[in-house]
């Protein structure tokens, strides 16, 4: 082999190398930014972000919209995320030349199509983000919630559709926004009833739904002169995907060891060393809940309605072992292609068979795991149902720790209208709110 | 487009169609009979307040409810017999009131909700309430079901109603053997 060709082999391998950070450490500052207050920053950041890397643009884009949404601007929020929905509505049929691009080089070749709870989540946080603008669609995003897990669900076959089943156990939140819209209408109490029940049952724990249920079948939306405040509350930091070696587990090698048997020509080693894989973690909580207090009275709290950190573990259960196994079948083709170069071209000398091993080593060590995901996302979505007299109040959210409120928290001037829905939306990543509290009346 | 496991389209539409034509033709010639006297007068169209559509089935109608409640509203404007009172009032008048729809066939608050939607330019004849109701019946992998549409048309002045349903059969079938095992032509399947 020539001189040349090992520099041109070794200048390939610098290639490959070049770009391997992960998508975890690209936007991290952009996510502190985000964490620190700096809204207009953070939306700038993620904002470049999306020009740098297209690759990554619908993740990125997911977290740019939560800025937008607390920023004041739903209507931006509401239009981001239709654009995320639809493009990862589109990329659920799979590339062939892209899945074998991410077999030479990693999983962050292949095009973000968001993982199944995303895809949820989206349409969750497209109802909330329409709710704080004109309400006109809000109804239909909710829908949408249970039929995109009806969709996800009955595509679900073979050995895993019992994992997939559990990992996409119905989310309440989608029928408790339809409810409680329905119940809005005056007229369509049934829905609501219907909806209340779904969310009884699917999330027995939402100690609210039992009294949300009984009204909805034998009460009205609220007293004469009265309105409802709905406060919704996106509480504590979210999971997060981080990039971790470790050892491919039993399941993913016999997954591995299929997809080999399908190329044909692989066969798989007896042992595997640490594999970089994208592992969900979720930062430690810092509050409960938040507290709504109206004109000095402490009237509730805020309880969870959708846990999106359980939702993402559930889903990482089910994803990791083909994610593992992607990465086992990668190194396999890549040591079984480094092989194949120093067979073809005869290499004799110990210097040259070196540089190759080592170009073989650094082609696999430029690897990085997906890490792409929703990071702004809360760990969990929490609501809590007030009626008021119609008017004007002196509102304020506190943040509530080990079971009681703190004394401080954003206050705002809220009006309650009769018969009437006002929502309030705001963001406790910690005990310091981030951006607006949004309100909306319909 | 037909459902795989729930009612879609072709169940409802029919349903819709068959109910309210058989109601509004019995509506027609009642009111045409009252008002018979030699010479030829053309009845005035009844006021008519469409409670809307109570889903009480197995399945969730999800975007289909108000897709059924404006083709019962079309068809009823369309009838010339009657003049339905628009959605927004009726609501707007429950949220006045703060009935269900199901209370206002008591009397008095009947009576009540009659003065509102009068103060608001729309005196009040007849109340619609139009329910979906199913029966289920379950055989190894393969299930039929009935779905039965109910109009109830309530006289406001005198409580006398009168009722109509239509009802359509459909059979769902998990396995092809099902499907064929229990092949009828009356009877859609999927």
């Amino acid at each position: 082999m020539s001189r040349r060709s090992v520099e041109w082999l070794v200048l390939f391998t610098l290639a490959l190398a070049a770009g391997c950070s992960t998508h975890a450490q690209r936007v991290r500052v952009a996510r502190e930014q985000f964490y620190a207050g700096n809204l207009a920053q953070a939306a700038e950041l993620f904002q470049e972000q999306i020009e740098r890397h297209p690759a990554d643009a619908d993740a990125n884009a997911l977290d740019l919209a939560v800025i937008q949404l607390l920023d004041g601007r739903p209507a931006d929020a509401e239009q981001t995320l239709r654009v995320v929905r639809d493009n990862f509505d589109h990329l659920e049929q799979s590339d062939a030349v892209e899945y074998g691009i991410s077999m030479v080089t990693d999983d962050q070749r292949l095009a973000y199509a968001g993982a199944n709870h995303v895809k949820i989540l989206t349409r969750v946080m497209l109802a909330l983000a329409n709710l704080m603008d004109d309400g006109g669609d809000a109804e239909a995003y909710s829908l949408q919630v249970n039929a995109k897990q009806q969709e996800l669900l009955q595509r679900a076959t073979g050995e895993q559709a019992g994992d997939v089943q559990l990992a996409f156990a119905p989310l309440a939140i989608g029928p408790y926004i339809h409810g409680m819209i329905r119940e809005a209408t005056f007229n369509n109490y049934d829905d609501a009833t219907r909806a209340y029940h779904q969310v009884v049952s699917w999330q027995p724990g939402f100690q609210a739904g039992k009294a949300d249920f009984e009204r909805a079948r034998t009460g009205t939306h609220s007293r004469p002169g009265h309105g409802v405040v709905y406060l919704f509350a996106l509480v504590n930091r979210g999971p997060v995907k981080e990039e971790v070696a470790e050892l491919p587990t039993t399941v993913a090698l016999l997954v591995a060891d299929r997809i080999l048997s399908a190329l044909g020509e692989y066969e798989l080693p007896p042992t595997i060393a640490p594999i970089k894989v994208p592992r969900v973690f979720v930062p430690p909580r810092s509050l409960d809940s938040v507290g709504l207090v109206v004109n000095g009275k402490f009237v509730g709290q805020t309880e969870t309605i959708c846990d999106v950190a359980d939702l993402a573990a559930r889903q990482e259960e089910v994803e990791l072992p083909n994610i593992m196994a992607r990465a086992v079948v990668r190194r396999v083709v890549k040591k079984a292609a480094v092989y194949a170069v120093k067979d073809h071209l005869e290499v004799q000398e110990p210097l040259v068979d070196l540089a190759m091993t080592a170009a073989g080593v650094v082609w696999e060590a430029t690897e990085a795991a997906d890490t792409r995901c929703w990071g702004l996302l809360p760990r969990e979505i929490q609501v809590l149902r007030a009626e008021l007299p119609a008017g004007s109040h002196d509102v304020a959210l506190l943040p509530v720790t080990a079971g009681r409120p703190l004394s401080s928290g954003p206050q705002l001037r809220v009006d309650v209208h009769d018969g009437r829905n006002t929502y309030l939306l705001a963001c406790f990543p910690n005990t310091q709110p981030i951006g607006q509290v949004l309100q909306r009346s319909h | 487009m037909t459902g795989s496991h729930a009612a879609g389209s072709e169940v409802f539409n029919p349903l819709v169609e068959e109910a309210v034509a058989s109601l509004l033709a019995r509506q027609n010639v009642v009111v045409q009979e009252a008002s018979f006297s030699g010479a030829e007068v053309l009845p005035t169209p009844k006021s008519i307040c469409f409670m809307g559509v109570e889903n009480k089935s197995i399945e969730e109608l999800g975007d289909f409810k108000d897709q059924i409640y404006q083709q019962i509203d079309t068809m009823l404007v369309q009838s010339q017999s009657f003049q339905p009172v628009s959605r927004r009032v009726v609501e707007s008048a429950l949220q006045e009131t703060r009935m269900r729809p199901d209370a206002l066939l008591i009397p008095e608050n009947m009576r009540v909700f009659a003065a509102v939607l009068e103060r608001q330019g729309q005196p009040l004849n007849y109340l619609l309430y139009a329910t979906l109701t199913s029966g289920t019946t379950v055989n190894n992998k393969s299930q039929q079901r009935d779905y039965m549409l109910t109009l109830e048309l309530v006289n406001v002045n005198t409580g006398a109603y009168d009722k109509q349903a239509a009802e359509i059969r459909k059979g769902y079938h998990k396995t092809r053997a099902g499907k064929l095992w229990h092949y009828n032509p009356f009877v859609r399947e999927s």
